[in-house]
């Protein structure tokens, strides 16, 4: 991952929570702090406030018809993904993601977070 | 027989986000006291260009290419996914549109309306394409910002605004350079006029950036003079060249009914417009103004008027030597004849030039001098040029209303339009 004053630069704007979250999996390289970063990030970028915080939603969650993103939503957050935690997200892979499960599962692959 | 009664369109709303102010009470004192909004301007960081002024955007500071490190007046409030779809001059147009909006009375069900409609004009943002297409490059076509064309074109004014203000009635761009959002009022009156919508939000905007504005540098359009108080000296011998600026400016077209009994204020009536062109030049004007004569003619022809009637001209003089002799001429054409002799003044002598938002700044202007009775004075103006000569040029703002008042806009290709504003009166 970036320095941290780069990944502040990134998440201007962002609750401090999230950039907390960020910093946090930039040490610890954990799950779950990488799920709770993701979450944050999704968070933020929803037009309307989620009816559950997105860190405590399930797996089986759809990305555009449940949280309503669209795609090119989808697309910001996987350039600010790919930035943070440098990693490749290619295009084949994150435009079959259809749930949040999913795209924890792909950042999980990508940036070989572990179980804490 | 009598049949309806003729539609009038009427100003009933309008919001600014200028180099003499970030709202109309500010711009008002601004024009009342000649006080301009120039200051020393670094075009490039570190580098000593030999352009050194502009009409700074007072109260926003969108001068980042990241949308969230943007600062604006607390009293707006937008949402993140709107900004960042937004180039600098896009949170300049929510803010101004969004004080027309509050001054018109006009609630959101209004605008979704689908009586109302939007016409804008900017440039785009040469700005952010620039560092969208670096992106782009530098990557090797892997990375393309996802908003990188809504953001930046011309025309992103339309899409965001439309979409943000939920506008059904019609969503429409102006590109005639330093005359579109001239070219948007004229077409709104029509608008109205002809029934087919109850009001139109017109608004201009425009970047202060490198990319938008010292770009006129290469064709040596821009003044050199460092001097922030007489570096814009519109029809002044010593005049050489513009000086750029940036904001928003919007006005609400309305019939007069429909503004009137929502209780909206009423600034002014558009009494009538005219077009010509020059069809001379891709960039300068005709030097004897005999197009921007034509459009002026056919401007108080609509309105029913003629040019003894006329109190004050608003002119598009930007304080180009080639501009503003060419307009002097027109002046002299139009009103030398008829012993007509109404006051002249540039207001880009206190903003600088807005390019595509200058002519609804200053049809926003001449609402106000007609709504509280005052004709802005020709700031900075110490030898007049010869070509002035017989025109009344009132060097400071005088208290009196003037009735009548033309609004003049040229753009590049010889695009020239004049708008009649009228105090109003039932």
């Amino acid at each position: 991952m970036p320095p941290e004053e780069k990944v502040r630069e990134l998440l201007q704007g962002f609750p401090e929570a999230t950039i907390a979250a960020c910093l946090g999996f930039r040490q610890t390289g954990s799950v779950q702090d990488l799920d709770r970063a993701v979450a944050g990030i999704i968070q933020h970028h929803l037009r309307t406030p989620p009816k559950e915080p997105v860190a405590s939603m399930p797996d089986s969650e759809p990305l555009l018809t449940g949280l309503g993103l669209d795609s090119l939503t989808i697309v910001e957050m996987v350039f600010l993904f790919e930035d943070l935690f440098a990693a490749e997200l290619p295009h084949e892979e994150y435009s079959k993601l259809v749930t949040l499960g999913e795209l924890r599962a792909l950042l999980r692959a990508k940036t070989g977070a572990v179980a804490a | 027989m009598s049949g309806p009664r003729p539609r009038r369109a009427v100003v009933s709303g309008l919001g600014f986000v200028t180099s003499i102010g970030a709202d109309a009470a500010a711009v008002e004192e601004s024009l009342l006291a000649l006080r301009h909004g120039i200051e020393p301007f670094q075009f490039i960081p570190g580098c000593d260009l030999p352009v050194k002024v502009a009409g700074t955007v007072k109260g926003f500071d969108a001068s980042s290419r990241n949308y969230a490190a943007w600062k604006w007046p607390a009293r707006y409030s937008f949402p993140r996914d709107v900004l960042r779809a937004v180039p600098p001059h896009g949170l300049y147009a929510l803010a101004a549109a969004e004080q027309a909006i509050e001054d018109a009375r006009l609630g959101r069900e209004d605008l979704r309306s689908e009586a109302t409609g939007l016409f804008t004009a900017s440039a785009g943002s040469p700005f952010l394409q620039r560092h969208v297409l670096n992106q782009l490059h530098e990557t090797e076509g892997r990375r393309m910002a996802p908003f990188g064309i809504v953001s930046t074109i011309s025309g992103t004014l339309n899409f965001n605004l439309g979409a943000y203000f939920g506008i059904k009635g019609a969503v429409c761009g102006f590109v005639s350079a330093c005359a579109s959002t001239a070219h948007a009022l004229g077409y709104a009156m029509d608008e109205v006029a002809l029934g087919r919508l109850d009001r139109v939000l017109v608004v201009g905007a425009e970047d202060l950036t490198t990319d938008s504005t010292y770009s006129f540098h290469g064709m040596h359009a821009l003044s050199c003079n460092p001097d922030p108080g007489s570096a814009s000296r519109p029809f002044d011998v010593g005049r050489d060249g513009f000086v750029g600026t940036g904001g928003a400016a919007a006005l609400l077209v309305e019939d007069a009914d429909a503004a009137r009994s929502r209780g909206a204020p009423v600034y002014a009536e558009i009494a009538g417009w005219g077009q010509s062109a020059d069809g001379f030049d891709i960039a300068g004007p005709i030097p004897d103004g005999s197009g921007l004569v034509l459009a002026m003619r056919r401007a108080l022809r609509s309105a029913g008027l003629g040019a003894p009637d006329v109190g004050y001209v608003n002119a598009h003089a930007t304080s180009t030597v080639a501009g503003d002799r060419s307009e002097a001429r027109a002046l002299r054409a139009m009103f030398g004849a008829g012993g007509a002799r109404p006051a002249v003044s540039s207001t880009k002598a206190l903003t600088g030039h807005a390019l595509s938002m200058a002519s609804a700044m200053e049809a926003g202007f001449c609402c106000l001098a007609l709504a509280h009775g005052f004709i802005p004075g020709q700031a900075h103006l110490s030898v007049a040029d010869p070509e002035c000569e017989g025109l009344f040029l009132p060097r400071e703002t005088v208290r009196s209303n003037p009735g009548v008042i033309l609004k003049n806009s040229s753009g590049f290709g010889g695009s020239n339009v004049s708008l009649v504003l009228r105090q109003w009166e039932e």
